[in-house]
């Protein structure tokens, strides 16, 4: 468990975390969403206690909290951060690079190749670091924290520079650790991904952590609230706002346009299908708002 | 702990400046002992011809007198005369002792000798020390003649009672063991002093290059800083690997004598001219009490550069103080200034492991409080001073090792 209490974090007079208070439980998988530069690392920063608040306080299991350095220690015993693939000892192996983690963390060392094995890192782990291409001392990264086995792992940019098939396999990790009652917060980009596996989403906003759901209330259920359109013409989307003036529309920096459906039934929704095909408009699905819309409501940015 | 330990361990032995250190200091030390040490010329030596020279000169003259009437002559002819036939019987069975090989025997007419030919010649403006003494205008030349003819008697009149084979090798201070000994006494501490602050001078700095790494680690920082020390003494210590190459090769050359071999060391004696000047131990015990020193001056410089380290966070700061540490000394040493300052009192005054322990430097400073035991007292007391500074800063909730 941590607990923010009114974290506040300035750098020259700019609050970059701004009174934030809240909760995350163990077997949660967290999600940040932010723009670069708006606090997500900062946050991190803060939970591992690299970056001092200006403000507020942050308590672990226990009543554990960072007031001295041997409570440091203690909580760095079960709260992990992954390392940035740039940190790597390039004359040192992948496998001395997890044993390094094994060691300092004392995790079960059959850990370590029961990770290799998982993600695939066997024909390479044993080579010198300096020879990784990126997605493989990404992968190489986020194994020397699964191996670390820590009861909360922060994760910054995980997915950086890995292709699909490594995504899918570091999520179904992920996915893993969270069943075994892992506290897992990742700060990503990748928001299909994000949205797919994370229990809770927060978009950071002036220094505030925010809700997805706060943003839209139905964000994370599993309903039919939106057509999302593909490059809808204006002249389309006033004509299906004139024939069906219930709906709302909302066009997006990436190019969709959002149409709330309210209430409607059966029967107008194929006749809004009917329409859209009509006009030579294929592109458009039925369901939620996703969070690549949100990030673009909200930011008003395309990652 | 052990695993941090291992972690560092492998980090120090792989860092490439410091296994440049290790094979410059080997390469060093075959070139010293394949080129330099077989062509040591000692000033004092076994030199048959020499001493033939100098015997038979003084023969001449003293034939040459019995044959004149020296009424009227100079007083220096008398004085000569009284000298050289005082004199002259020692260097006749010095030379007979050498041509019968029987080395125990020339060790204590030479002995004798040294101790004959220093009562007459210092501060004699008649006669003179080996000229080689006096080169490069030395100010301090019958000064140091002086304590290196005591030195040379008193090691003589020990090979004189020695229960082990003699040689000229030994006698010139030729063999492995000795040519350490003499190194001991020159520039090898300070080498090795400066070896282990340049392997020091980034085991904390050089963890800014793996932030994310290192930063998380569930070690207390102070632990941290420890394990380093303990990994640079080591390391320290393993500079001791290419000396025993060196020992290797110039034992095979000149054979490596033994441990009971005697070192004299000055004893700051009232009595000199009747009791000596030089007292003596064993080469053994000579090596244990400069071993325990440099160990006392390696703790010193890591434990210092760990301070810098975690206050200045750069290694440029590092090597300044560590220099500055290494050769304060130089900034108020001089002949006889222990007679008017406390300089045993400063830390940096037992910098020279060797001349410490032969106790030479007590000489050069005129005093006779540089002792070995005050000096390792004295280190010992600034490094817990260094390290209780090191641990107030490392236990501060603000301080971060690794930013």
């Amino acid at each position: 468990m941590i607990e923010l209490q009114n974290i506040t974090v300035e750098f020259a007079g700019k609050k970059v975390l701004n009174d934030i208070s809240i909760t995350f439980q163990q077997g949660e998988m967290i999600g940040l969403v932010a723009p670069n530069g708006t606090g997500k690392s900062t946050l991190m920063n803060v939970l591992m206690n690299y970056l001092k608040v200006n403000n507020g306080s942050l308590m672990f299991k226990d009543g554990l909290s960072y007031s001295s350095k041997s409570k440091e220690v203690k909580i760095h015993q079960f709260v992990s951060m992954m390392p940035d693939q740039s940190d790597l000892y390039n004359y040192l192996s992948g496998r001395d690079h997890l044993k390094m983690f094994a060691t300092m963390w004392k995790s079960d060392k059959k850990l370590i190749d029961e990770t290799i094995e998982a993600l695939n890192m066997g024909h390479y782990v044993n080579k010198k670091t300096g020879t990784y291409s990126l997605g493989m001392r990404q992968r190489l990264c986020f194994a020397m924290q699964i191996v670390s086995n820590t009861e909360i792992m922060l994760m910054d940019e995980v997915m950086n520079g890995l292709d699909p098939n490594n995504v899918e396999v570091i999520s179904h990790m992920l996915m893993k650790k969270k069943e075994e009652g892992k506290m897992i917060i990742i700060a990503s980009h990748l928001l299909d991904n994000l949205e797919k596996y994370a229990d809770r989403i927060f978009l950071f906003k002036e220094g505030k952590l925010v809700d997805a759901d706060e943003i839209v209330a139905t964000f994370s259920e599993s309903i039919l609230t939106t057509l999302r359109v593909k490059n809808m013409p204006e002249h389309v989307k006033q004509a299906l706002l004139q024939r069906y003036p219930a709906l709302s529309a909302q066009t997006l920096i990436n190019g969709m346009t959002l149409i709330s459906l309210g209430a409607l039934n059966q029967e107008a929704l194929s006749s809004i299908t009917a329409f859209l095909v009509e006009c030579n408009l294929p592109e458009f699905t039925f369901g939620n708002v996703t969070l690549n819309d949100l990030y673009a409501m909200y930011y008003h940015e395309i990652i | 702990m052990w695993g941090y330990f291992k972690f560092e361990w492998v980090q120090f032995f792989t860092n490439k400046k410091n296994v440049a250190i290790y094979c410059l200091l080997l390469f060093a030390v075959i070139f010293y002992s394949l080129r330099v040490a077989p062509a040591y010329d000692p000033i004092e030596k076994v030199d048959v011809d020499e001493i033939e020279a100098r015997y038979l000169t003084r023969a001449t003259f003293l034939q040459d007198m019995a044959m004149k009437d020296l009424t009227g002559s100079h007083p220096s002819v008398f004085m000569a005369i009284d000298i050289f036939n005082y004199i002259n019987p020692y260097d006749q069975k010095r030379l007979d002792a050498l041509d019968r090989g029987d080395l125990s025997a020339y060790a204590e007419a030479t002995s004798e000798w040294y101790d004959i030919t220093n009562s007459f010649t210092y501060q004699n403006g008649s006669f003179f020390y080996n000229p080689s003494y006096y080169t490069y205008g030395s100010q301090y030349a019958e000064d140091n003649a002086f304590y290196a003819y005591f030195e040379n008697a008193k090691r003589y009149e020990m090979f004189a009672k020695a229960d082990y084979d003699l040689s000229i090798a030994l006698f010139e201070q030729r063999t492995a063991l000795q040519t350490l000994e003499r190194l001991l006494n020159g520039p090898l501490p300070v080498i090795l002093i400066g070896c282990a602050l340049l392997l020091a001078i980034d085991i904390v700095t050089k963890d800014r290059r793996n932030p994310t790494i290192l930063r998380g680690f569930p070690i207390a920082d102070w632990k941290k800083l420890f394990v380093k020390g303990f990994v640079a003494l080591l390391g320290g210590i393993v500079l001791f690997i290419p000396i025993l190459i060196g020992i290797v090769i110039i034992g095979l050359q000149s054979g490596f004598g033994h441990f009971g071999i005697p070192v004299p060391y000055y004893t700051a004696n009232v009595n000199w001219m009747q009791e000596g000047l030089l007292d003596v131990m064993s080469l053994g015990m000579f090596f244990t009490q400069c071993f325990l020193l440099l160990m006392m001056w390696f703790i010193v410089i890591i434990t210092v550069v760990l301070l810098s380290s975690v206050v200045f966070r750069n290694e440029l700061v590092n090597l300044a103080i560590g220099m500055l540490i290494i050769f304060g000394e130089n900034f108020y040493f001089s002949r006889g200034v222990g007679f008017f300052w406390s300089v045993e009192n400063y830390p940096t005054s037992y910098i020279q492991v060797g001349q410490i322990v032969s106790k030479i430097r007590n000489y050069y400073y005129m005093s006779d409080q540089l002792t070995v035991e005050f000096g390792i007292t004295l280190l010992f007391t600034s490094t817990v001073i260094v390290v209780i500074l090191m641990m107030v800063i490392a236990l501060n909730s603000r301080f971060k090792m690794v930013k």
